[in-house]
């Protein structure tokens, strides 16, 4: 603080008018598992922040004739039968700045990653109304995940809202991981939230992150399996509030929450506590809006309003791939989308495990990149065809030489569609692979071999053909003189790399 | 009948409480008043009253709060 800084205080504190103040206040009736039920409190609003003395903090939920239900935020600990809760007039914001990227914190907006403070620029309401039809414009950027699957079958656009389910150990997780890895250098803000998970799971991601850099450009919101449930509930707002201020300032932003079947159970907890009526599952009656107000609020926002993004990635855990339970199908109604990964391919050794006939992107297709449109177009179909064709495989001499051939094909382009999760994947590489196997010119090698053909060629068309790799990064559409250049390449690495070509034949 | 609240730094004489009451009566003419007397040390010093939600808080410590919030 500087000199003239603390005159001006001491002159205000001079000045100050300290009167008795009379401020409203109620009583703790009873404090159980998290909810405070307060008597008095007449004039309290719904969602407004209140306080227990200096230290604790609440939420207001539940207004009633007697009393009104809060559930504890922080300071649970001191909470006795009899003490004054305070209200605060306010609603419940947290501090972001720019600082913010990099950290971990908590759904209230403090550093939980033992790193300094973060400085407040500004107050970000957690409860917000999404964008109106005015501010929005249309879905028309590709958002590059750096998976071949997704990003040629199943194009998320920014400003879309894609869910990833799938049971548990299905590489849910892992996709959402692998996405914000792709977005260095990208100039995308990424959030991080997780809900209900383990701390050694977190702090494994938050290590991977950190390793390779990506945690630069990163928000992790963290409200773990040991919070309590009101923190878990609040985290996926906390989480769009740090979005939003990025967005404001025109920024194109990820948002991964991870995942939301927690999110449903504890609100589901919170609400059984607070007595309201349970429905379906025990759900209560809004839990479609809690899930549908919070991906309402990711959308793309026209040049007069900044023109930034969210694109969101709720993940949704299934129960024996059962997704006709409660919150799958709201959260499957509510988003422009959905990866569908199952475990019975996961097993198989096809990974990513995404089902590719149930996987649907509503929207992100008008946003997909022209080259990866144009072969991406042949590969859907040859993949239907090759899942059609897929019961005849076991009469394999039976068949004729079409129906052969098409099998040989979706063998090898379901192949090539498998992928580690730590290799993210460039535009040009993907098209580069999807073009050769699209257009036959991996027919003639054997399926065990396309990996290690993989990393070759790629490497191979780094190497020997910058330019033509510099236009395919741009995503532009693949016309004459591009088509020639592809199959001269494809040609001379037949050449100089035989060994991959020798065994079918 | 109405409860009355009212917290001090220090325990309050009769002879203050006594004072107090009646000012109170005064106030609320026409009411039963049942007074509920507590000693809280972190109130440092004055004294705070609550009246069906209302709370009165002429304690030194609301007033520094008053400050650290004006600052």
């Amino acid at each position: 603080m500087s000199k003239s800084d603390i005159f001006a205080n001491l002159s205000s504190i001079k000045d100050s008018d300290l009167n008795v103040e009379k401020v409203s206040v109620g009583k703790v009736i009873s404090y159980a598992d998290g909810i405070v039920f307060a008597d008095e409190l007449n004039d309290v609003q719904a969602g407004e922040l209140v306080t227990f003395g200096e230290e604790g903090h609440g939420l207001v939920l539940n207004l009633e004739r007697e009393k009104v239900g809060i559930i504890v935020l922080s300071g649970a600990e001191r909470i006795k039968a009899g003490d004054f809760v305070y209200r605060t007039g306010k609603i419940l914001s947290i501090n972001v700045s720019d600082e913010i990227v990099g950290r971990v914190i908590d759904p209230l907006g403090q550093s939980v990653d033992g790193k300094s403070a973060i400085k407040k620029d500004k107050e970000m309401f957690l409860e917000k109304i999404a964008p109106g039809v005015i501010a929005r414009q249309a879905v028309n950027q590709p958002l590059q995940t750096g998976v071949k699957a997704v990003d040629a079958l199943i194009p998320i656009g920014r400003g879309q809202r894609e869910l990833i389910i799938g049971d548990r150990n299905t590489g849910k997780s892992s996709i959402a991981l692998a996405s914000i890895l792709n977005q260095r250098g990208q100039d995308v803000i990424c959030v991080y939230v997780a809900i209900g998970q383990k701390k050694s799971t977190l702090a494994q991601f938050i290590q991977t992150l950190d390793d390779n850099g990506a945690l630069a450009y990163t928000v992790v919101v963290s409200a773990t399996a040991s919070e309590s449930a009101s923190l878990q509930f609040l985290a996926p707002y906390s989480g769009q509030a740090v979005a939003e201020y990025f967005l404001e300032k025109g920024k194109d932003v990820l948002i991964v929450f991870d995942d939301l079947s927690k999110h449903a159970q504890a609100y589901r907890e919170i609400s059984l506590l607070l007595k309201r009526p349970s429905g379906r599952e025990a759900y209560p009656g809004d839990v479609f809006y809690l899930h549908s107000r919070l991906l309402e609020r990711a959308c793309r926002l026209n040049k007069e309003n900044g023109g930034g993004s969210i694109t969101a990635l709720p993940i949704i855990e299934t129960q024996a791939n059962d997704v006709s339970a409660y919150i799958p199908t709201n959260v499957i109604s509510i988003t422009d989308g959905q990866i569908y990964l199952e475990t019975d391919l996961f097993n198989s050794g096809m990974r990513p495990a995404i089902n590719i006939g149930l996987s649907v992107s509503r929207v992100g297709s008008a946003a997909q990149l022209k080259a990866m449109k144009q072969v991406a177009g042949s590969l859907k179909l040859d993949l239907a065809q090759f899942r059609e064709l897929e019961a005849f495989a076991q009469f394999s001499s039976d068949l004729d030489a079409t129906t052969k051939k098409q099998l040989d094909r979706g063998k090898r382009v379901s192949e090539i569609l498998k992928q580690p999760w730590d290799q993210q994947m460039s535009v040009a590489e993907q098209v580069l692979m999807i073009y050769a196997a699209t257009n036959g010119h991996l027919d003639g090698i054997a399926v065990t071999d396309l990996v290690s053909f993989e990393t070759e060629f790629l490497s191979f068309a780094r190497s020997n053909y910058v330019d033509l790799v510099k236009i395919l990064l741009t995503g532009a559409k693949i016309e004459g003189p591009q088509d020639e250049l592809l199959k001269k390449l494809i040609k001379e690495f037949e050449k100089t790399h035989p060994r991959f070509y020798k065994k079918e034949a | 009948m109405l409860q009355i609240d009212i917290a001090s730094a220090i325990a309050l004489s009769d002879l203050q409480k006594k004072k107090l009451e009646s000012s109170l009566q005064k106030k609320y003419s026409n009411k039963e008043l049942v007074f509920d007397y507590q000693v809280k040390e972190e109130l440092i010093g004055g004294l705070s009253v609550s009246v069906a939600g209302e709370l009165h808080d002429a304690s030194l410590r609301a007033r520094l709060n008053q400050l650290a919030n004006k600052i």
